[in-house]
């Protein structure tokens, strides 16, 4: 047995066989069939199977007992609290993502605030590496006085221009704003 | 295969549940006449032949006791199928479990065609359940919801969870298998 090239007869069969296809579709098809063996012999097994499939004995009497009432309480109920879940679930979601959005906007916040162009001021007391030790603080030159500039510049004059080749740790002295 | 006839004389599915809703047990009893059948078929060929009483019962229902889930996107039939399928799924999963076969073979159901021999006299009808019964499940499946129910493709990919095209494909697969059984 072959196929049929007529890809829309072959598709149209079983529902021939179910006589479900409209007049003029049916008409088409039976035309076809008239002259194709390799259709009418789909159709045959089509009808083969149809006839071989057969409906097993069952007790529609005990299946129909069996069907439970509408309980409109209950089957409601279930409804609700499925949406009720469903609606604590999106919620915590939404509380999620809005936490994560403000923990980003902070970190963000932070880290522009470290890397923005800024003057490390000199310290005023002693320290000779008081950033490492006190931690140092990152004012802009708009917030120092006259005085604390002067000693920021004298400071800077400290620091040797040409580094030898292990540069030692040398930092300029830092404003503590703090003891200021 | 929604039934849109006189409303009053063959009411719709449709039609059927609302009345059942509202308390008309006999309305559920119409919906069981009418689609029982079809469920018993389609149970017997995909692997329940000794078990179609049971499983229709079950699947009856559980199909009205979760009557709210049912949104009428798909015919109430196609969803009554819908169920049916996934119980024989489950029925052959815990008889696995319960028989502690560690591989599964997807072809140890036991079809209604298998019993053919006994029931059905003509030989090339018996030929034909023969070469049913050599499909893969899949195609098989895809094949008796198609020619033994009538179902189009987009009912039968709802069924059984597939698409359209894969549908399509399995039901030209297995006429050419079944061609090809009955050629040897």
């Amino acid at each position: 047995m072959n196929d049929c090239q007529n890809v829309a007869v072959r598709e149209a069969l079983p529902d021939l066989a179910h006589g479900a296809l409209a007049q003029r579709e049916r008409t088409r098809v039976l035309i076809h069939l008239e002259g194709c063996d390799d259709c009418a012999d789909e159709l045959a097994i089509i009808r083969a199977v149809i006839a071989i499939t057969a409906t097993p004995a069952i007790d529609l009497a005990a299946i129909s007992a069996a069907i439970p009432s509408y309980n409109v309480g209950t089957n409601h109920d279930h409804a609700h609290q499925r949406r009720f879940h469903v609606a604590h679930l999106r919620l915590a979601a939404a509380l999620l993502l809005g936490a994560a959005g403000v923990t980003a906007l902070v970190v963000e916040h932070q880290r522009s605030t470290v890397a923005l162009p800024m003057t490390m001021a000199a310290g005023a007391a002693g320290s000779s590496v008081p950033g490492r030790e006190r931690g140092v603080a990152l004012v802009g030159t708009a917030d120092l006085s006259d005085d604390n500039l002067a000693q920021l510049i004298q400071s800077m004059g400290h620091i040797d221009a040409v580094p030898p080749a292990e540069p030692d740790p040398v930092m300029p002295a830092v404003f503590d704003r703090d003891a200021s | 295969m929604e039934v849109t006839a006189d409303p009053a004389a063959d009411p719709s599915d449709t039609e059927l549940i609302r009345r059942w809703r509202s308390g008309d047990g006999v309305a559920a009893t119409k919906l069981v006449e009418r689609h029982a059948p079809a469920v018993a078929r389609f149970v017997a060929t995909s692997g329940e032949r000794n078990n179609v009483d049971e499983v229709v019962q079950d699947t009856f229902v559980r199909a009205f006791g979760a009557m709210d889930s049912f949104r009428g996107d798909s015919a109430f039939r196609t969803w009554l199928f819908t169920i049916a399928r996934r119980l024989v799924l489950d029925r052959r999963r815990s008889e696995r479990r319960s028989r502690n076969v560690s591989s599964v073979e997807e072809g140890d159901a036991v079809t209604q065609f298998d019993a053919l021999d006994g029931m059905v006299a003509d030989e090339s009808l018996l030929r034909v359940g023969r070469a049913l019964n050599a499909l893969s499940p899949k195609q098989r499946e895809t094949f008796t919801l198609r020619v033994e129910q009538g179902l189009s493709y987009k009912e039968i990919a709802d069924i059984t969870g597939s698409t359209e095209g894969a549908a399509r494909v399995h039901y030209h697969n297995a006429m050419r298998a079944v061609k090809e059984f009955l050629d040897e």
